[in-house]
């Protein structure tokens, strides 16, 4: 109290002028920097969500482009493939087929047979893309060297694969999903880089599965991929950053330390082991 | 007796309006602790140490443990995410009309022993300035309350109907 204690009265007026004013000063300060602070988060907060909102539209959007372009795809095949050649097969087992020779009518079933055979064998093939039966039946380990299998089959590209330790099967739905990236991984390796090989592995460490892919041809690394995935192109990539999101993993792509090869990693909690 | 009554009640008053609107358990437990001592303080000073006209050091001490409470409210605003902004919270005008009232005649009721009472009819105005400070934004903090949206349950148009009654 000795450093409050006054003598004079102009002293009295003085302090309390200043201690006053300071108080109110330091009050009014603390109020001012509340408010203003507060409306800078919230701003800052709307930026954010409008921006998350902005993503997930852009993401909708590329799911929806890609189904479109899938039925298209689909369409186009039935369309352009199966039904050109059953028209052609009912030409060939048409009323006027009972006036002809023996020889001739044998011939025409012969033909129509084959078309019909060829047709079945395209709707298989159709098929086959949208759902692999390999996949259902047997897992992602052997769906994936069956694919890798036919790219290599075709003669203009290497294409390899190996899991290490797929003893624990993933759960169905997610050896789909996955089965899907690795698939449109590789379609895009095989449409933009101009790759001599692909080669795949698989590993698992602790309680994560990995699956790498390396190729030799041109491709992107993360910064590109996560630039593409923001953009309006790249449709593809924003299937493959949703489907990694659905299984909690990440994807990562690299170029390997001695600059001659890719890589894309591919990281995913292991879940419990299923058993078929 | 009458200034620690007052005193007390003040004090109870403005740190209730503040409690109820923190959440933080910790936070409440160590307010009703230092509320504890401040009354056992003021119980203290009032019956124990003899002042001349005014009791200052327990409105010095009433003002610095609500201040404290106060910058503590506005700190749990500034955490919570959900929050709109902090004006549209009615506590947020009790906080800071009890914060001008309290900081702004600090200084009158500090120095109100020592002055004589000419001094004290002469610098006294400025606490009914603050205190009708005070209560304007008390009233406002009223009207943002009562502006508060009410939930209204949806009235439910399909009818009852009782198919056993029926039959």
């Amino acid at each position: 109290m000795f450093f409050l204690q006054v003598t004079t009265h102009s002293d009295v007026s003085l302090v309390l002028f200043l201690g006053t004013l300071g108080m109110l000063v330091l009050v009014i300060g603390l109020i001012l920097f509340i408010i203003f602070h507060q409306r800078r988060v919230i701003r800052y907060q709307q930026k954010l969500q409008s921006m998350e909102i902005e993503q997930q539209k852009m993401m909708l959007t590329a799911s929806i482009k890609l189904q479109e372009e899938e039925r298209q795809r689909l369409a186009a095949d039935l369309h352009d493939d199966a039904g050109p050649l059953l028209a052609t097969a009912r030409l060939y087992l048409n009323e006027n087929l009972v006036n002809q020779d023996k020889n001739t009518q044998l011939q025409a079933i012969y033909q129509a047979r084959q078309i019909i055979d060829d047709t079945i064998q395209l709707i298989r093939n159709i098929s086959h893309s949208l759902m692999p039966p390999t996949l259902k039946n047997f897992g992602l380990e052997s769906a994936v060297n069956d694919l890798f299998q036919k790219i290599s089959g075709s003669g203009t590209i290497n294409a390899s694969s190996r899991f290490h330790d797929y003893s624990d099967r993933l759960k169905p739905e997610k050896e789909l999903v996955v089965f899907r990236i690795i698939q449109e991984l590789v379609n895009n390796i095989l449409k933009h880089s101009n790759s001599s090989f692909i080669h795949l592995t698989e590993n698992v460490h602790g309680d994560k599965f990995y699956l790498r892919i390396h190729h030799d041809g041109r491709g992107i690394v993360q910064s590109d991929f996560e630039k593409l995935t923001k953009s309006n192109i790249g449709l593809g990539l924003k299937n493959i950053s949703s489907r990694m999101r659905v299984l909690h993993g990440s994807i990562n792509f690299e170029k390997d330390v001695s600059q001659t090869y890719y890589k894309i990693t591919l990281e995913l909690p292991k879940d419990d082991p299923y058993e078929s | 007796m009458y200034y620690f009554i007052y005193t007390l009640l003040e004090y109870s008053a403005f740190a209730s309006l503040i409690f109820i609107n923190i959440r933080s358990k910790t936070a409440r437990v160590v307010g009703l602790c230092l509320s504890g001592l401040l009354a056992a303080f003021l119980f203290l000073f009032n019956f124990v140490i003899k002042f001349k006209k005014f009791d200052s050091i327990p409105i010095a001490a009433e003002t610095l443990v609500l201040s404290v409470f106060a910058i503590y409210f506005f700190y749990e605003q500034f955490k919570d995410a959900s929050s709109l902004y902090i004006y549209n919270h009615y506590c947020f005008w009790i906080t800071i009309g009890i914060l001008l009232y309290l900081c702004g005649s600090l200084f009158i009721y500090v120095y109100a022993d020592q002055m004589t009472s000419q001094q004290i009819d002469q610098f006294w105005f400025f606490t009914y300035i603050v205190e009708i400070v005070k209560n304007l934004l008390f009233t406002v903090a009223i009207i943002v309350y009562s502006r508060k949206p009410v939930f209204k349950p949806k009235k439910i148009d399909i009818p009852y109907l009782d198919i056993k009654e029926l039959s």
